[in-house]
């Protein structure tokens, strides 16, 4: 491929795409057979329960981690081996990020900056007024909250046209929180910028995620816009006398006491609810994003 | 609460871990003792077996008498009624019967039993002093042996076995145990007595009961370098020079971002960390020039050169503990996922893979290489002038190879993804340790001993060190081959 073609299809490929994605750790599956990619501009919220593997798929997708087969792409480069250029376009966060903790604030973002050709020095330095960070306090000796949003700033001030943020908000107050949402959302709707998320905090993922991704168990379950949740999953509730008329196709199902039966089904790709649903007795309800998250991991 | 559960109370209250290496040193200890008492003169047997045990002394008070205060300290802070005095109760008993044991036994071999109990207390309140007084003393207090046999000379105080020695010994330990009440009293009302700093104890700073952390896991690594930096004092900061790092300084940068032993600082950060680590050695120096002084009535460079052998036999042992210390540093930052890894994974402007290789080795390996030359040359070069024979200068060389290839194969396995299980890099350090350990002590102090007729010996232990660096050499190359396999050297090793 000459050097303008590979140009062109950099630029237009998705800035992040993992096809069959498998990794495990000690005999146990982590990720199965993942299928992913976002769309440039695209802000994708990733949502899953404690071990369901989102940090392990966002360490794949970049690289940081050799998949067990499979293959990521970043900006159409292969994850593992990416250049320089592409670097330059994205920033990552750790969940609890500890790097270069013998530095401080000052120090760790004047070291970054060197390496980023965009990098904005005024941004860096009036976030960290902003957040009222101390400036020259070493890393260390910094709150889990404090070292969190410092790292933040070192990912945003590179002016990045991919941001992946591996649980933010995890460690913030809620009004710093705020402020990186707010912050989020102004890249992705000013600059362009692609944006990657993981979350517990649902409320989070609504306020500003344009499309969702549901992990459970080491599978993609769910990757859809925010807004189409209510309208293409829902419960199916079927008393015991019709348990036995349950779709075999459910994102879950749970049985209870009195032999009903709970089913988060989705509708088919001509628009229609499966045919128990229009069953005498069966109760099919609207679930909203949290809710539809608890069905499915519960 | 009956004596003999509050006798079992400090062991019950110590992690299993620590149970185990305080176990292992007390089984070790009391097989030397024993040896040491069949073996050595008749006169002198008590005062040398009641020495070895000191040793097992001075570890049960540091590693299982001195966490009683976490315990104490939780059960302060849990309001749990009547367990704080118990677990008072159960360290004073367990030191009681740690001491009076050994001494009643040694009284009907012969030995004197008071003069054996008062040399065991100090052991003991010597290890319960390092565990409960502020980190930052530590170092004082484990210059304090030295400090006294200098003091013994000059002052003619008496020593073990002496006449005087009891009321001395009696005293020392008492003022020990006041320290140590005063700490425990400080601790068990402080605010937040696990916040970190070095002017908190030891073994409050390490009471994590985790496989090789905690307090008497030490041994099974270095504490994490972020918590270690937490502890350190605003005035102790390592000074690090950013100046030329950046893109065009790949191998610098590097350094930057791996910090530890080889990061850059600035000149005025260079001389405060030099001065750090001189000053104990200082110290040691100053205090082997005055028992010198006070055993020959002066000094004379005839005397001083004498000290070739020390020199060297330090020598070796600096440079193994530099590999020990730059290799348990690398773990730790190829461990971490969330840490230095992901950040220069994804950091632009170093380069191709291979060139990224290329500047991590030399970022990682070459500082600690350069600095065992230095020390093989100056070690080298004082036994060639002391003239101590072939034998001994190959024990040098060969000490001194041994730490390089322990390092050069030990990072190469790290940053190709393939390092050691735990134990057995535990196994191979000690076999490393205890061979020259012996090398060193053996043919350093006794520079004839091939001429000797024990040429045999010394073959074994040539062919021991060959053994030893075949294995390493094979390690080496895997390890090479591991980091020309992976896609980049930034993969965690974790995963």
């Amino acid at each position: 491929m000459n050097a303008q073609l590979r140009d062109i299809v950099q630029a237009t490929a998705a800035p992040l795409a993992v096809h069959d994605l498998a990794h495990g750790y000690e005999g146990s599956n982590v990720l199965a057979g993942i299928d992913l990619a976002l769309a440039p501009g695209s802000v994708l919220g990733l949502i899953g329960r404690n071990g369901a593997g989102k940090s392990t798929l966002i360490r794949a997708m970049l690289g940081l981690l050799k998949p067990m087969a499979g293959e990521a792409r970043v900006f159409g480069e292969p994850a593992i081996r990416l250049s320089d250029a592409a670097k330059a376009r994205l920033a990552y966060v750790p969940q609890q990020p500890e790097a270069l903790a013998w530095l401080s604030a000052t120090q760790m973002l004047d070291y970054v900056g060197r390496f980023y050709p965009r990098w904005d020095a005024a941004f860096a330095k009036a976030t960290l007024a902003r957040w009222e960070l101390p400036p020259n306090k070493l890393l260390a000796k910094l709150s889990p909250g404090e070292r969190q949003r410092v790292d933040l700033i070192r990912a945003l001030a590179s002016r990045p046209e991919l941001l992946v943020l591996d649980e933010p908000a995890a460690a913030l107050d809620p009004v710093a929180r705020r402020e990186l949402l707010r912050e989020v959302a102004l890249r992705a709707g000013e600059a362009g910028t692609t944006v990657l998320f993981s979350t517990h905090i649902v409320s989070d993922l609504e306020r500003v995620a344009s499309e969702v991704a549901f992990l459970h168990q080491g599978r993609l379950l769910i990757h859809c816009g925010v807004d189409e949740t209510k309208e293409r999953y829902a419960r199916l509730w079927l008393p015991a006398r019709l348990s036995a008329a349950a779709p075999t196709q459910a994102l879950s199902r749970r049985r209870h006491e009195d032999g009903s039966v709970s089913l988060v089904v989705e509708r088919d790709a001509g628009g229609r609810w499966t045919e128990a649903a229009a069953l005498p007795g069966a109760r099919l309800d609207a679930l909203g994003l949290e809710d539809l998250f608890v069905e499915i991991a519960e | 609460m009956n004596a003999a559960t509050a006798l079992l109370a400090p062991w019950r209250a110590t992690p299993r871990w620590t149970r185990w290496y305080v176990g292992l040193v007390l089984v070790a200890v009391t097989v030397a003792a024993v040896l040491v008492g069949i073996f050595m003169h008749r006169e002198r047997w008590p005062i040398a077996v009641g020495s070895v045990l000191a040793l097992g002394e001075f570890f049960v008070g540091m590693f299982l008498l001195a966490p009683s205060l976490l315990l104490a300290i939780d059960a302060r802070q849990l309001c749990v009624p009547g367990l704080q005095r118990a677990t008072v109760l159960g360290a004073l008993l367990s030191a009681l019967v740690a001491i009076a044991l050994p001494s009643l036994l040694l009284g009907l071999a012969g030995a004197d039993p008071r003069q054996l109990a008062c040399l065991l207390t100090m052991a003991l309140c010597g290890g319960l002093l390092i565990g409960l007084v502020p980190s930052m003393l530590c170092a004082v207090i484990g210059l304090l042996p030295m400090a006294f046999n200098t003091l013994r000379l000059h002052l003619d105080l008496p020593g073990p076995g002496q006449p005087g020695f009891l009321l001395l010994g009696t005293g020392a330990a008492a003022a020990m145990l006041a320290i140590c009440a005063l700490c425990w009293r400080r601790e068990l009302r402080a605010a937040d007595p696990y916040r970190p700093g070095m002017s908190r104890p030891m073994v409050t700073q390490f009471r994590r009961a985790g496989r090789g952390s905690g307090w008497a896991g030490l041994s099974g690594g270095l504490p994490d370098s972020v918590q270690q930096l937490r502890q350190q004092p605003d005035w102790l900061r390592p000074l690090i020079a950013l100046g030329p790092s950046g893109p065009q300084r790949p191998r610098y940068s590097l350094r930057v971002a791996l910090g530890g032993l080889f990061v850059p600082m600035t000149p005025a950060g260079y001389a405060r960390q030099l001065a750090f680590c001189l000053l104990p050695g200082a110290l040691v120096l100053a205090m082997l020039l005055a028992q010198m002084a006070a055993r020959h009535g002066g000094f004379s460079w005839g005397l001083l050169s004498g000290w070739t052998r020390l020199f060297a036999w330090v020598g070796g042992f600096v440079s193994l503990l530099l590999t020990l210390v730059c290799v348990m540093q690398l773990s730790q930052r190829w461990q971490k996922d969330n840490a230095e890894l992901p950040l220069l994974a994804l950091l632009p402007g170093l380069g191709t893979p291979a060139q990224v290789r290329r500047d991590v080795l030399g970022a990682s390996l070459l500082p600690g290489l350069l600095i065992q030359l230095a020390i093989l040359g100056v070690v080298l070069a004082l036994v060639l002038v002391a003239r101590l024979g072939w034998v001994a200068d190959a024990a040098v060389l060969l000490s001194q190879l041994t730490s390089m290839c322990v390092l050069t194969a030990f990072t190469l396995m790290i940053i190709g993804g393939r390092p050691l299980p735990a134990w057995i890099t535990g196994v191979l350090c000690a076999v490393c340790f205890i061979q020259m350990s012996l090398s060193l002590t053996w043919l350093l102090l006794d520079e004839r001993a091939f001429e000797r007729g024990h040429g045999v010996p010394v073959a074994l232990l040539g062919a021991s060190w060959m053994i030893v660096l075949l294995a390493l050499a094979w390690l080496g190359r895997r390890g090479w081959r591991a980091v020309l396999e992976r896609p980049h050297p930034f993969l965690s090793n974790r995963s």
